[in-house]
């Protein structure tokens, strides 16, 4: 037998490789921790910067006795600051890459879709470093997270008057270091996992609830001591508050842009380079956290 | 040990071993330690209170840092709330002066930068990863020097009170469990860490806090 027709041997009849249509994405963190923050509205007023004001409601009053001037009480004030910052992202896409390129590879419009995505994780980062500035710790330095370690950190919120539900954020370690301590407990307390309507609710990257307390990893959560430990955080809602300035409703209209999913502030403008043959894709997107009440959260400070 | 590594280390490292003397790492922000008084840690294996260093970092958008990346407003607000601000160039430091150093690093979108990090950190690079190691009896010397220069203010016995009622919480969650033979040896290190607790808060600090206040 001679002359088979084989894959092997029709070289020029075929290529090594083909690339598929599908664009897969590499490992990244999808957690979307908005739920776990308190939400200010930006309204445009001549500064980067909104002033919260905050005041204690609930002074106790006094019982002086009949016919007794009880005196003033003054208001408890404070206040925090939320301060936008420019953040972009380009995407600069040659003409020849496009040209060449099978859809859905190098595709202005799925770039654009994907700009969400880099502005979810910028205000996440923004978020998780505030976790390094928090006063109130618990954990021990050098030790895996356990179970206690929770407890401590539900405890000392308690003891801080913070207002459950909390949440919780890990370190990805820290929060596999928590899974290996459950399972030791017994107990009626379980941990419960994310269904579909709970993701819907609370964001991508939601892990499940434990005794009242919603779970998250973040890869974003900050080193501390030297890089030792991780500084995830429990905090209640009322711990840090956001925003996202409007650029869509600022400059949308004077701007070639792709339309944000679910209303959200970030601005894609395409810009076209006809003499180089490029077309850049320009995300715009001006968010703000701060830490309301730094007692209405703890870092949890493990082994990282 | 850690005085030697601060005078060997250049404020901007390039001893990293990346693409092009580059840390294949993503930039990051520097930052500035501070502290708050209740920011204390016990270290179970040196038998020891060390105080915890929180973080101002220059992250734009968070605590007041703007546009410009000043860190101004986001320590203002650690002053505000009473905390003690560790400026890296505060001569009171005297050898750990400038505790922060930067790597020239890029990031997988080719996005160049400098990493910051204490100069209690080493990198190695491993791949694409790369994998620090910390120098932790070089950082609680730094920590100590902070203590005996008076940088950071004695651990007051309230918050001693609030770490050991925690510590103590802990025993009895952990009792409810005794009959488990793992457990009984984790009460066993917890009562022992809860001793331990007071006493070397009366060798560290003992007769200190009262002359603070």
């Amino acid at each position: 037998m001679a002359n088979e027709i084989l894959y092997s041997s029709i070289g020029d009849l075929t290529v090594a490789e083909l690339l598929h249509k599908e664009l897969q994405l590499l490992l990244h963190d999808p957690t979307d921790l908005r739920s776990t923050m308190t939400e200010v509205s930006f309204t445009p007023s001549g500064s980067t910067a909104l002033k919260i004001g905050q005041i204690k409601p609930d002074d106790v009053m006094t019982a002086p006795g009949e016919d007794t001037d009880p005196g003033n009480t003054a208001l408890t004030d404070d206040s925090y600051l939320l301060t936008i910052a420019q953040y972009r992202l380009i995407r600069a896409v040659s003409d020849l890459a496009q040209v060449v390129g099978i859809d859905g590879t190098v595709d202005i419009a799925k770039l654009a879709s994907l700009m969400k995505m880099s502005a979810d994780r910028t205000l996440m980062t923004i978020l998780t470093s505030l976790f390094a500035s928090l006063s109130n710790t618990v954990g021990t330095t050098t030790v895996n997270l356990d179970v206690d370690d929770i407890y401590d950190a539900m405890f000392q919120l308690t003891a801080s008057l913070a207002q459950p539900p909390f949440n919780c954020v890990l370190y990805p370690v820290q929060f596999t270091d928590f899974q290996g301590s459950l399972r030791g407990e017994t107990g009626a307390t379980q941990f419960t996992g994310p269904t579909n309507d709970m993701l819907a609710l609370k964001g991508t990257g939601f892990k499940g609830s434990w005794n009242g307390v919603d779970f998250w990893a973040d890869n974003s959560v900050p080193t501390a001591n030297a890089g030792a430990d991780s500084a995830g955080a429990m905090y209640s809602q009322a711990c840090f508050a956001y925003t996202e300035a409007d650029i869509v409703a600022a400059l949308g209209q004077h701007t070639m842009r792709f339309e944000a999913p679910d209303g959200l502030k970030i601005l894609v403008e395409e810009e076209r380079d006809g003499r180089k043959g490029r077309t850049d894709l320009i995300g715009h997107y001006y968010p703000a956290v701060s830490e309301a009440l730094d007692g209405a959260g703890v870092a949890i400070l493990t082994d990282r | 040990m850690a005085v030697t590594q601060v005078a060997n280390r250049s404020q901007e490292d390039s001893t990293a071993t990346g693409p092009e003397g580059y840390l294949p790492i993503a930039p990051n922000k520097p930052f500035t330690y501070f502290h708050a008084d209740q920011g204390w840690m016990w270290d179970p294996k040196g038998k020891r209170w060390v105080p915890y260093l929180n973080k101002v970092i220059g992250v734009r958008g968070a605590n007041g840092v703007g546009s410009n990346g000043s860190t101004a407003p986001a320590v203002a607000v650690a002053m505000q709330r009473g905390h003690r601000i560790i400026q890296p160039q505060d001569k009171m430091l005297g050898p750990y002066k400038n505790y922060l150093y930067s790597f020239p690093c890029i990031s997988r979108g080719g996005l160049k930068g400098k990493h910051w990090v204490t100069a209690y950190e080493t990198p190695t690079v491993r791949g694409r990863a790369v994998r620090w190691k910390t120098d932790t009896k070089g950082y609680y010397e730094f920590l100590a020097y902070l203590v005996t220069k008076g940088i950071v203010s004695p651990m007051g016995e309230d918050i001693l009170e609030e770490k050991l009622e925690l510590a103590q919480d802990r025993i009895e969650r952990l009792a409810k469990h005794g009959a488990n033979p793992v457990y009984q040896k984790k009460i066993k290190a917890a009562e022992k860490s809860f001793t331990d607790m007071r006493k070397a808060w009366e060798k560290q600090f003992g007769g200190v806090e009262g002359d603070d206040a």
